[in-house]
């Protein structure tokens, strides 16, 4: 199982509306309110609504006209960017006939700690008809 | 207990070998695992730790031997996760094509 998500999706747009859209740190989540962002690398830019949560989105590298890659935490809604926290969004925008294709590819899911919840639920080492099913298998096994 | 994520625990090719031949073998101890794998049996025990602590793979006493077996929910529940993120992305750049396609509408 991949831990990379890739989609992609053809605008018939100019190339450069494209780019300022997909340059907007975090456009991809809710704001309530607008953000003047500042969109150099290395810039954070907190993305916030009342119905999603908080998301704060670093600016990871820009390459103009082309390749766009933020930082954001998916899983921990709130919380600051934290190594073990974040994936990699990767934006690439290529001209085509028609106006632009835009692809996405978010990586480093395998990198992500647990989330709160996988820690709670632990992991039960005895159980019910599986010890049921081995002591089976061991009898026939001695017979 | 180390908490795992089923991804994590899939990032390692020995380890997704281990899980693999554990599938086709279920009820199986580390040795006779390791028997069927190029790595020691402490190798084969270490994955198989790493692997119960995402949940993937449960053991049980069976005598003095501790044997073991693939859980598939894990599996499934991240492969629909996936699948729901990829879906997400999905519609995120329906609404980017709509908004570039159409900018003199004012987004709802």
């Amino acid at each position: 199982m991949q831990d990379t998500i890739e989609r992609s999706i053809a605008i018939n747009a100019p190339l450069e509306r494209v780019w300022d859209l997909v340059t907007e740190p975090g456009w991809w989540v809710p704001s309530d309110t607008p953000v003047d962002s500042n969109r150099g690398a290395g810039a954070v830019v907190v993305r916030e609504s009342e119905k999603w949560g908080r998301f704060p989105v670093e600016v990871v590298e820009v390459r103009p006209m082309t390749y766009a890659a933020f930082r954001w935490s998916p899983t921990f809604p709130g919380d600051d960017l934290a190594p073990g926290r974040t994936t990699l969004i990767e934006f690439t925008v290529t001209p085509t006939d028609d106006g632009v294709s835009v692809s996405v590819v978010e990586s480093g899911f395998a990198k992500l700690d647990a989330p709160d919840s996988v820690k709670a639920q632990g992991i039960e080492s005895n159980s019910d008809g599986w010890t049921q099913q081995l002591e089976a298998l061991r009898t026939q096994a001695e017979d | 207990m180390k908490a795992e994520t089923v991804l994590g625990a899939l990032a390692d090719a020995t380890r997704r070998q281990v899980l693999e031949v554990l599938a086709a073998h279920p009820g199986a101890s580390a040795s006779a695992l390791s028997r069927q794998l190029p790595i020691s049996r402490q190798m084969v025990l270490k994955h198989l730790g790493v692997l119960q602590d995402s949940g993937l793979v449960r053991s049980a006493k069976a005598g003095r031997e501790v044997l073991f077996q693939v859980q598939s929910a894990p599996l499934s529940e991240t492969a629909d996760w996936l699948s729901s993120l990829a879906a997400q992305w999905d519609s995120r750049l329906a609404d980017l094509k709509s908004r570039a396609e159409n900018p003199d509408v004012r987004p709802s």
